[in-house]
Order: C-alpha cells, then sequence, then structure tokens
C-alpha cells in the first residue's frame, strides 16, 4: 500500500511538536510554581500540540532528571499526595537559551519569507 | 496502599487494564532518560484526582479504557544531543546483547559460583571456606535468586522496585554480595586478570565466578532507583530496604556466631589440659551432630580456619581430629562414612582434604606401632589356625597363618594387625614366607627388633615384626606386600588353660582385634585343625578320633566365620574332673639339670571388694539398663562405683543407678582419669579388683602419664578385669603391662558380662585352679611330661614378675625372652630376608629345628633323628680321613 500524501506532512508536524514541547513546558512553569494535575491538563486541553497525560509524565520525570525542574508533594486531604512543580536555575538557564533561540529561528524563517 | 495493590475505587478488572498498561509502558520508559517508576505514580495520581473530580465512585473497565486511551502510550523523543541521530550500530547491538549478558553475569555465573563451592569446594579448598554455616550458603543462595526476579520483571515490563519486598529482597541480596565480594577481596585482582585477559577459557570462567559476588553487589547498587511515590509508600519502602539489609546483616551475625561458638568448644574440648576440657566436650556435643563434626573435622576446608578473621590454618592435626572426633561422639572415625555429611554438605567429589593429605597416595601409619587406617587395596585372603591341645599340661599351641593381598596396581602396602591372645599366652613362633620359604624369626630387644624393621622398611625389603602391643595382644605388621602379590605369615601362641569350677575348660584361639584390611570384600573364614591325644569337646559334642599317620588322635576340623573367631561360643572345650594333674617339662634353654614344674592350687573362694568401673561412652547407652539391673543385682561386695564421663565420677552403688540413664552416656570419654579414679577408690576402699565394664576406646591421650606415675608409685596394684562389650581395639591395654595387674574376663558382650555372677556360682573369679610354675631339678613322683610349651608360660610369668618390680634395669627380662624365643613387652620378633641385614642388625634367626610345631615330634623320634645325625656325621669324618 502506497503513503497517503499528507504522511510526510504529519510526520514532520509530530517532529515539530516534539521539538517544541520541551519548550513549550518550560515556558508553562515560567510563570510560577504549578500542580502537575493542572499543568498536564492545560497542556494537554491546549490545542495544535495534540499531546496525552502519556507523553507529558515522562517528559516532565526527565527534566526532574536532567535538574531543570523541582518538585514537591504536599500532602492534600481530598485524595492522594500533590506533587508541584516548578523551575530549577538550572531550568531558568536552559529556558533562556531556548528562548533566544527561538527567536532567532523565527528571525531566520522571517527573512527567508521576506526574501 | 501500595501502587499496585487493587484500590478499592476501582474494580478488579479496570486495576488488571491499569496493571497491563504500566507494563507495557514501563519498556518504553527504560529506554529514556525518565524515571519509570515516578512516570507511573504520577499517572496513577494523575488517574485519581480525575476519578476524584469526575465524582466516580467506581472506576470500571470501560472508563479506565476511556482514561487510558486517552493518555496514550509515551512518546519518547531520543535524547536532545543525539535527538536527529541514530544509535551507532555498536550501541544498538550492545543494547540487544545486554539483558543476555545480564542474565549470564548476575544469575547464571552466581549460581555456577554456588554449585561449584557446594560439590567442589574449589574456594573452600583453595582459598578459605566461605560457608562454614549452611545458613550462609542459603543467603548467598538468594543473590542469584533476586536478580533473576529483577531480571524478569525487566523482561515482562514490570518495575522491579515498587513495594517494600522489592526494596527489601534487593538490599538483602545486594548486603550479601558485599560480604561476600569483601572475603573474596584478595583474590579479586587475579580474578579479574583471569576473567578478562583469558575469558573464552577456564581460566576466565573462574575469574568470573570470584568476581560474580561484586558484579551483583555492583548492579544491586546501580540498578536501584527508588521509585517517585507518595511519602508514605517512600518509607514504606525505605523501610523495606533497610529491613532487608538488617536482615542479611543479623542472619550473618547470627551464622558465624554460631560458626564462632562451635569453634571455641572444640578448642576448649582439644586442650585436654585447659581447666575448662570437659565443658568444651560437653558443649560441642550440644552444637554438633555426628554429620556436622566430621564434616568440620574431617570434611573440605576442614584445615582451614573457618572464621573471617584471623588465620586461615587450622590448630589440629590429624591425629588430634580423630582423637576429638572420638571423644565427643563415641566413634571411631572408621565408624561413619567421611564424606557424607548430610544435607547441603555433601562431599561429592570425594575432596576431604583429611581423605586426600592422609590417606591417598601413601599410609602415614607405615612402619608404626598403631594399627591405623584401614587401606582399600589390602585384604586379608586365607586364614588357618592349626592347634594342639596337651590335656595333661593343661596347654595349648596354635599356629596362626594369614595371607594378605595387595590389589594396588603401583603401591607396595604395609599389613598391620592387631592380634588378640588368650589370657596369659605368649607368642612363641614367628614365621615370614620369602620365595614361598618358610623363614623363622629372630628374637632380640623390641627396639632391636623395631629399628632392624624400620632400616629394612625403608629399603622395601621384605621384613615381619611382631610385638607386644599391651596386655594379651601383639601387633603383626609385614612389608612390602608388592603390588598385586600376596604374603604369608604365621604366628605361633602358647597358652595355658584355665579349668573353671564346672570342668569346663575353654581351648581359646587368638582373634584379630583390629587391623588395617580395607578391602571390600567379606573376610574369609577361618580353616580350623586342632588335635589332641585327649577327647575334647566342640559345640557340646566331644570331638571324633581319627586315625592320622597310623595315630589315634581326636581332630577338629572345621570352617569359623571371621566374625564368629575368639567368641566364647565357638571355642573348643575340654573337661576337666578335679584337680588337674601335676606336670613337667624340659628344654633345651633351661639351666642343665633343671625343669618347669606345673602345680595347681585352688583359687581363693571367697568374695573379694571390689569397684566397678563403667564406661559411660556412646556405644555403651544401649546397654544402660542391662548394667543398672547388674549393678543392683550383683551379688558381690561392691565397695564403690566409678562412672567415666565429662568429668569422672566415684558414687556409692546404691546411688549409681540413678546415674546410668541412657542419656548420660555420650561421647568417647579418656579412659585414664576414669581408671586413675577407681585405683585411688580401691586405695581409699582397700578393693582387691576393679571390674572395668567398656565399649572400646582406640585412642591414648596425655593423661597417660599420670596413670603410669601412678603404677610407678603404688606397685601393690588391685587387679584390673577388663570387660569389653564390643571386639576391637581398647588402646589403653597398651598401658597394662606390668606393674598392672590386667586380664581381661574373655567374655564378650554385655548380657555374658551380666550372666558372670551366676556363671560362677556368685562369685566374679574365672578360674577355679591357679597354676604354679616353678624351675626344680627333679620331676614331681605324680607328674606327668608335657610339652615344653609349659617351660614358655614360665618364662612368659618370670618376665612379667620381673617386669612388675621397681627397676629400670631389665636385662635379665630380655635375656630370658631371647633365649627362650619369646615376645614379651621387653622382647620382639623380626624376619628379615637376608643374612646381612640380621648381621647388619646384630640378630640373629633361631634355629629351625628349636621352633614349636604341631604335632610335636616324640621324643623318641628326636632321639632316633639324633643318633642317626651322629653316626652320620662320625661316618663322614672318618670317610674325610681316609
Amino acid at each position: 500500500m502506497g503513503k497517503s500524501e499528507s504522511e510526510p506532512f504529519d510526520n514532520w508536524t509530530v517532529q515539530a511538536r516534539k521539538g517544541l514541547l520541551e519548550l513549550w513546558v518550560l515556558r508553562s512553569l515560567s510563570h510560577g510554581e504549578c500542580y502537575a494535575y493542572d499543568l498536564v491538563k492545560a497542556l494537554t486541553e491546549k490545542g495544535g500540540l495534540g499531546v496525552s497525560e502519556g507523553t507529558l509524565y515522562p517528559l516532565l520525570s526527565r527534566l526532574r532528571v536532567l535538574g531543570w525542574v523541582e518538585t514537591r508533594l504536599v500532602e492534600s486531604a481530598e485524595g492522594p499526595a500533590r506533587k508541584y512543580y516548578r523551575l530549577s536555575k538550572e531550568g531558568t538557564r536552559q529556558l533562556n537559551r531556548m528562548n533566544q533561540y527561538w527567536r532567532q529561528l523565527l528571525s531566520t524563517l522571517e527573512i527567508t519569507d521576506n526574501d | 496502599m501500595t501502587e499496585d495493590s487493587p484500590t478499592p475505587d476501582w474494580s478488579d478488572s479496570a486495576h488488571a487494564l491499569w496493571l497491563q498498561y504500566t507494563a507495557r509502558i514501563e519498556a518504553r520508559l527504560r529506554s529514556d532518560d525518565a524515571d519509570a517508576e515516578e512516570v507511573i505514580q504520577d499517572l496513577r495520581i494523575h488517574l485519581e484526582e480525575e476519578q476524584r473530580r469526575r465524582n466516580l465512585q467506581l472506576l470500571s473497565r470501560q472508563d479506565m479504557e476511556a482514561f487510558l486511551r486517552r493518555f496514550g502510550l509515551p512518546d519518547i523523543p531520543v535524547p536532545s544531543s543525539t535527538s536527529t541521530e541514530n544509535p551507532p550500530p555498536r550501541r544498538k547491538r550492545f543494547a540487544r546483547v545486554l539483558p543476555t549478558l545480564k542474565w549470564i553475569i548476575l544469575v547464571l555465573i552466581p549460581t555456577l559460583a554456588l554449585l561449584d563451592e557446594a560439590v567442589f569446594r574449589d574456594a573452600t579448598l583453595h582459598f578459605r571456606p566461605l560457608f562454614p554455616h549452611v545458613l550462609l550458603f542459603l543467603m548467598a543462595c538468594v543473590v542469584p535468586i533476586q536478580k533473576a526476579l529483577q531480571l524478569w520483571k525487566e523482561r515482562k515490563e514490570i518495575p522491579p522496585f515498587r513495594t517494600p519486598v522489592d526494596y527489601g529482597l534487593n538490599t538483602f541480596s545486594t548486603t550479601v554480595a558485599l560480604w561476600f565480594s569483601f572475603l573474596l577481596l584478595p583474590m579479586m585482582l587475579l580474578g579479574a586478570v583471569g576473567a578478562f585477559l583469558f575469558f573464552w577459557t577456564c581460566i576466565g570462567l573462574i575469574g568470573f565466578l570470584i568476581l560474580s559476588p561484586a558484579f551483583c553487589a555492583l548492579h544491586g547498587i546501580v540498578s536501584f532507583k527508588p521509585a517517585s511515590v507518595s511519602p508514605p509508600q517512600h518509607r514504606r519502602n525505605r523501610l523495606g530496604g533497610w529491613a532487608g539489609s538488617l536482615l542479611a546483616i543479623a542472619l550473618g551475625v547470627f551464622a558465624y556466631s554460631q560458626v564462632w561458638q562451635n569453634e571455641q568448644a572444640l578448642r576448649l574440648a582439644s586442650e585436654h589440659t585447659h581447666p575448662d576440657h570437659d565443658l568444651g566436650i560437653r558443649l560441642a556435643q550440644q552444637r554438633f551432630t555426628t554429620k556436622q563434626l566430621s564434616h568440620r573435622l574431617f570434611g573440605p576446608g576442614s584445615y582451614q580456619n573457618p572464621l573471617p578473621f584471623g588465620g586461615t590454618e587450622s590448630y589440629l592435626d590429624r591425629e588430634e581430629r580423630e582423637k576429638l572426633f572420638h571423644m565427643i561422639t563415641g566413634l571411631h572415625p572408621k565408624e561413619i562414612s567421611i564424606g557424607d555429611y548430610g544435607l547441603l554438605m555433601t562431599d561429592f567429589n570425594n575432596q576431604s582434604p583429611w581423605l586426600n593429605q592422609n590417606f591417598r597416595g601413601w599410609d602415614p601409619d607405615q612402619g608404626g606401632t598403631e594399627v591405623g587406617w584401614p587401606l582399600s587395596d589390602l585384604e586379608l585372603v586365607s586364614s588357618r589356625i592349626d592347634g594342639s591341645v596337651h590335656a595333661e599340661g593343661m596347654l595349648s599351641y596354635t599356629e596362626w597363618t594369614l595371607v594378605f593381598k595387595n590389589h594396588n596396581g603401583v603401591r607396595n602396602l604395609e599389613a598391620r594387625a592387631l592380634i588378640k591372645l588368650p589370657s596369659e599366652a605368649v607368642v612363641s613362633r614367628v614365621t615370614l614366607w620369602i620365595d614361598g620359604e618358610p623363614r623363622e624369626a629372630a628374637y632380640g630387644a623390641s627396639s632391636d627388633t623395631r629399628r632392624a624393621y624400620q632400616s629394612v622398611v625403608q629399603r622395601n625389603r621384605d621384613p615381619l615384626l611382631v610385638t607386644q602391643a599391651g596386655a594379651n595382644q601383639v601387633l603383626a605388621q609385614c612389608f612390602p606386600i608388592l603390588p598385586g602379590e600376596t604374603m604369608k605369615i604365621r604366628i605361633g601362641v602358647s597358652a595355658p588353660l584355665y579349668p573353671r569350677a564346672d570342668g569346663v575348660t575353654r581351648i581359646p584361639l587368638p582373634r584379630l582385634a583390629d587391623s588395617n584390611i580395607g578391602y571390600p570384600a567379606p573376610r574369609p573364614p577361618t580353616h580350623v585343625w586342632i588335635e589332641s591325644d585327649d577327647p575334647f569337646q566342640w559345640n557340646g559334642e566331644t570331638v571324633a578320633e581319627q586315625t592320622v599317620e597310623g595315630k589315634r588322635i581326636h581332630v577338629l576340623e572345621t570352617e569359623v566365620p571371621h566374625e564368629s573367631l575368639g567368641s566364647s561360643t565357638a571355642l573348643p572345650t575340654l573337661t576337666v574332673s578335679g584337680t588337674p594333674p601335676a606336670a613337667w617339662a624340659h628344654s633345651p634353654r633351661l639351666p642343665e639339670g633343671t625343669l618347669i614344674q606345673q602345680t595347681w592350687v585352688p583359687a581363693p573362694t571367697e568374695p573379694e571388694p571390689v569397684v566397678v568401673l563403667v564406661d559411660r561412652s556412646t556405644h555403651m547407652a544401649k546397654h544402660a539398663e542391662t548394667l543398672a539391673s547388674f549393678l543392683s543385682s550383683a551379688p558381690f561386695h561392691i565397695r564403690s562405683v566409678v562412672l567415666s564421663g565429662f568429668p569422672p565420677m566415684a558414687v556409692p552403688p546404691d546411688s549409681a543407678i540413678a546415674e546410668l540413664s541412657a542419656d548420660r552416656f555420650k561421647g568417647g570419654p579418656d579412659p585414664v582419669p576414669s581408671l586413675l579414679l577407681a585405683l585411688r577408690e580401691a586405695a581409699r576402699t582397700e578393693a582387691t579388683r576393679i571390674f572395668w565394664i567398656h565399649a572400646n576406646s582406640p585412642y591414648l591421650y596425655e593423661t597417660k602419664d599420670a596413670l603410669l606415675q601412678y603404677a610407678e608409685r603404688r606397685p601393690k596394684m588391685p587387679q584390673i578385669i577388663s570387660m569389653p562389650v564390643q571386639p576391637g581395639r581398647h588402646a589403653i591395654e597398651r598401658l597394662m603391662l606390668p606393674p598392672f595387674r590386667y586380664s581381661e574376663a574373655g567374655i564378650q558382650g554385655l548380657p555374658n558380662v551380666v550372666k558372670l555372677p551366676d556363671l560362677l556360682g556368685g562369685d566374679p573369679r574365672m578360674r577355679a585352679w591357679d597354676p604354679k610354675r616353678a624351675l626344680v631339678r627333679n620331676a614331681p613322683k605324680d607328674g606327668v611330661q608335657t610339652s615344653d610349651h609349659l617351660v614358655r608360660l614360665w618364662a612368659r610369668d618370670t618376665i612379667h614378675k620381673g617386669l612388675s618390680l621397681q627397676s629400670d634395669d631389665h636385662q635379665p627380662e630380655r635375656e630370658l625372652g631371647v633365649r627362650h624365643q619369646l615376645v614379651t613387652p621387653v622382647t620382639g620378633a623380626v624376619v628379615l630376608e637376608t643374612m646381612a641385614q640380621y648381621k647388619a642388625n646384630e640378630l640373629e634367626p633361631v634355629d629351625p629345628a628349636s621352633v614349636p610345631s604341631i604335632p610335636e615330634p616324640e621324643t623318641w623320634l628326636l632321639l632316633i633323628v639324633l643318633v642317626a645325625a651322629i653316626t652320620w656325621l662320625r661316618f663322614r669324618s672318618s670317610a674325610c680321613a681316609h
């Protein structure tokens, strides 16, 4: 069976989303500490990225292992202990570098468009 | 609530679905930098939060399916640095083989290491004992099991560390692996060299075996990733981890403390002069089963310190181990199966260094004074006894001919046999067959004959040595029995006959008390030929008369099974009514014009005060009840009862019965302290006899000097009457030479001992008549001439009397023994191969015409031979003159 016409495009969007996912999560946390459930819920419900809990939690864990985000558990009277995420210093530094690169990338695209 | 336990708010099927999901995603997460545990926990919390917010009282399977469909599987991006590149093929290949490698290094090799140690004891034999306690072995077995479980979970995509049990198992196994890594630390460098430089060879495998605990410990530390869970769960998991580690430490401390206590008990037990020696024996009896003790003393690694501290060398040599084993268990190591130590301790490969170092390839007792251990290649192939009975002189002479065969294909062997003689008998002939020709022995001082024997043994020539080895027993040893060849020896024994009150007189035969014959074949029966001019009985019937070489004699011709030889029921008997006749005999070895006269006097009949000495060793336990009954009903006067043990005790007869319960019979106490106590009790109570009821005691200890000192300082000794309950060796008999007055009751087996008072009409003495033998000038008028064995018995008595005197000069006794060609405490017999050897050792073989024989030549025949010889010599000299 041959590939459909949209398949290369779909692959490209998946790759683009993947590349932007970490930037997106870090930017979401740049506003302050966030309850994991709320953070994931917000990200999954936003259109455009099309990510699920099954992708976001591993990403958050990886970022914690890298030391870019920090977590803390807070006991909750209503249910299980709540996990809160916030950016670490290293995470903030990395976010700044990513933002800078992102802006460069956008400006490059604009120049190319103008050409 | 643990994370994989069913949630009350979830249906079972929903939970099952959740488990399937987590197992699937875990595999994906493993290749990511994310913490799989943490992700699964986060997803679960997320799910529970959703459920709470949606007010779902029970999460059904459909709900779960919906949630999980939405969650999806993790979309794992590759690491940022290589996110757009494929991993190199080598790394890919390594990732593929990594699980297999893990199985090999963490499960297969540790299992092989454990099997190798259990079966071949390589580490124990070449390094140090790793598992001195079975618990340590079982703990080590947990390591590969835990690794297998962990790897299996990884393969099945199940998180390996989720519950306190997972944590506990990992820390237990890691702690155990760390301990064995520490023990093997000195070998690690060699192991690493072997493993990495020669990994394709056996050396490499050995290296991996050595390194295996270190690999397991490292994996336990590195692979451990605590799950990010709720604080209570985390606390529980941490607790599980600590519990596992502490449990390993506690079990290890317990196992080593047991080993340490065992060693302390053995050390105390092995030090005879230590004030707590008896305590050590009692502790060792409590702490060791027979199999455990045989494993500790004779098994692989038994020559090394089993504790992880201190040197690796043991403090006990071979003989000390055997003695210690006997003292604690009451068993001779010959009685147990070396190599069979029970569960997990079986010496499958027969690697006992005790066997290897002492018995494979050479015989450590060769040329020595002990029978030693049986040689599996040495067989007794033939045994015959020829005997003659002289009723007129109450004498017998028996010749025991033994043929030994060496089944070893390479080594020469020495046969050693401890031969029990009839009471007050003496060895008067020793013969060795060399090249098919019988050669008679030379007689000399015991030390001279042994020196001659040893010098010839060293040169692998043919000698035979017979020396006195205690009261009424001799040690015969011959060497070399060449590979595949036989060696034939003959021992002649002159013995007195003692009539009992009922007239029954047993005709005693020699028997084997001990030997180093170990060939796995039944011992041959002994062909017996006993002849006498007078009628005698066998099995209650008078032996038939036959015509042999024109003469009518009574002949017993039969076969006696080996185990029955020497048994009181298998002996022929002679019936004597009234006083035995007076007799006399002459011999060319007596001074000119003298002869030996034998008369009989009635033995005293009044009961004499006695001390009863009861051996409380293991083999006596089965006789406990009978002994108690014996002591309560014995009609003669018992002044005191001495009970051997740790320590021995002297008690009044009525208190002794309480001390004779079966559980008091333990181990194999040194007989010397209890005998010394019995001698002192006899002196205190003025008892004249000691009745000693005992099992075998194969060893002598340092305490023997105290016994010898007692004998030297108190020459007036009570008579010691030995009543063994089993055949075999009783080493203390070696000491029971004059001045000790020692005799054996001649009846083996406790039932017979108990019947003794009845048999003797209420009197324990064995004899109704005592012989008096004296050197006189004239034959008694009413006496009859008898065999010159009477002269030999007189010489034997004279030597023993001389030895009882407090004198260091026993040259007269030696000269008498050599002149009469006897084996006595001061003289021995040796057969050498050549005259040069005799000359070098200043010995002279006896004239073959001067040794006793069966039948003995009649006097008239001797005279005819003498006259013929003189006539021939005169004729020859006159012929030469012409």
